[in-house]
């Protein structure tokens, strides 16, 4: 389960955690926490900064989670919040440094356990190597079902941005993986540029 | 196929995106195409079908959190001197209300100490232990809750009229001792919180002490609408 969209938050739970109570808010963290790290985690591809991305996530919505009307909008507002501090930190000249200095340790901040399991996937490894802003375009539009216009409001872009960024960072995947295992020596085919 | 097939408009194709329909029948017929597309559906699969990272334990989020609900202290701006001229005046103007509502004491009217009395009473708490009456503007229909007391607390402290102590009556002076005095508990039940020390009973003592901080300044807001009669307690 990777995406926002597969978690299944009670409605007792979101309406209690809405009227500030710790203990259903400490179950929507169980729920919702692991698949915003994962998600944290593909875009920023530090370990460090993604689980900052995620206290402080929790933080501003114990703080503001009050505000909510409905409580099915739980979710998507949490996503939401997510995507914004993952945004954020893409765009901040120290967290651009500081992953500079990760990648040299390339995920050095995660457990021994969680990098083997990350090397087992081919598709995370293409991912990962990728530039931060096209790893967001792939993570939203694959696995969060974000709109090219959804994407590309986001980043300041237009539709068009998001569209080829999206089949750049896919051919580059692709081509990195290959076929049944097999080196690919790039280029599938002509992208429209 | 005349034209090279490009992963833009396979995509297009996997996702349902506008494409002229003669160049959807071209794809739909041609091989290369057709095993792009099942590459790129795959990709989608694999990558949703990455495994969750565990995240910071939830001990961590909540001892941050914690300061969101701390309520901001009271600042009071004297030196210690005056601090028990400012309580002793207070205890005065509180012995020397006259409770068959004839002479009111300067800085009091009868509305002002209805006011303070129901703020020293405190609020009627039920058998439930939550709170039956006497809370500002939340209704009576569902018990109120922390986070909307916090909320209706920092509305209510907003719009205390600000003021050096010269310019306070004594049942204001009371209300802002007695509210200092419930944020010195809550202080220290969050304290108790952040380091997992915290009981059930401490989280309904919590609810129970911002519902008192709410009522008490429901009530200092109403006494501080009243006509101002020009008479304060000095500072020494």
């Amino acid at each position: 389960m990777a995406s926002f969209a597969d978690v299944d938050v009670p409605d007792g739970v979101a309406r209690r955690a809405i009227q500030g109570y710790v203990d259903a808010q400490a179950e929507l963290y169980r729920l919702l926490a692991p698949v915003m790290m994962g998600m944290a985690v593909r875009i920023l591809h530090n370990h460090a900064a993604a689980e900052e991305v995620v206290q402080d996530v929790f933080v501003q919505l114990i703080e503001k989670v009050h505000t909510l009307k409905e409580p099915a909008a739980i979710v998507p507002w949490t996503r939401k919040i997510a995507v914004n501090h993952c945004l954020m930190r893409l765009r901040s000249p120290w967290q651009k440094r500081r992953g500079e200095l990760a990648l040299v340790g390339e995920l050095e901040d995660a457990s021994a356990a969680e990098q083997r399991m990350e090397d087992l996937h081919d598709v995370a490894r293409s991912l990962g190597a990728l530039t931060p802003e096209t790893r967001m375009v792939i993570w939203l539009h694959e696995v969060e079902g974000y709109t090219h216009k959804e994407i590309g409001g986001l980043l300041g872009k237009t539709s068009s941005y998001s569209k080829s960024q999206l089949a750049r960072g896919i051919q580059s995947m692709l081509g990195k993986r290959g076929t049944n295992g097999q080196p690919c020596d790039g280029i599938r085919s002509t992208s429209t540029p | 196929m005349d034209n090279p097939v490009t992963v833009s408009e396979v995509l297009a194709l996997r996702d349902g995106e506008p494409l002229d329909p003669r160049r959807v029948a071209e794809l739909e017929a041609d091989a290369q195409a057709q095993s792009l597309l099942a590459e790129l559906r795959a990709l989608r699969n694999e990558l949703h079908a990455l495994p969750e990272i565990e995240p910071p334990p939830w001990a961590s989020v909540a001892a941050r959190a914690q300061p969101a609900v701390r309520p901001a202290r009271w600042q009071f701006k004297y030196p210690m001197a005056s601090a028990a001229a400012v309580v002793l005046a207070a205890l005065v103007g509180v012995a020397s209300i006259n409770p068959f509502g004839a002479d009111p004491v300067p800085g009091t009217t009868p509305a002002a100490t209805s006011a303070l009395d129901t703020a020293v009473r405190g609020p009627e708490f039920g058998t439930s232990g939550r709170p039956t009456h006497g809370l500002d503007g939340l209704g009576g229909a569902a018990p109120p809750t922390l986070a909307r007391l916090v909320s209706r607390s920092q509305d209510l402290q907003s719009q205390v009229r600000p003021g050096g102590l010269d310019r306070r009556t004594s049942s204001e002076l009371i209300l802002l001792l007695r509210i200092t005095d419930i944020d010195e508990q809550i202080f220290a039940l969050d304290e108790r919180r952040a380091l997992g020390s915290a009981s059930a009973a401490d989280e309904a003592e919590r609810e129970r002490l911002w519902a008192k901080r709410v009522d008490m300044l429901a009530s200092l807001n109403s006494i501080q609408q009243q006509p101002d009669t020009g008479l304060h307690y000095a500072t020494y």
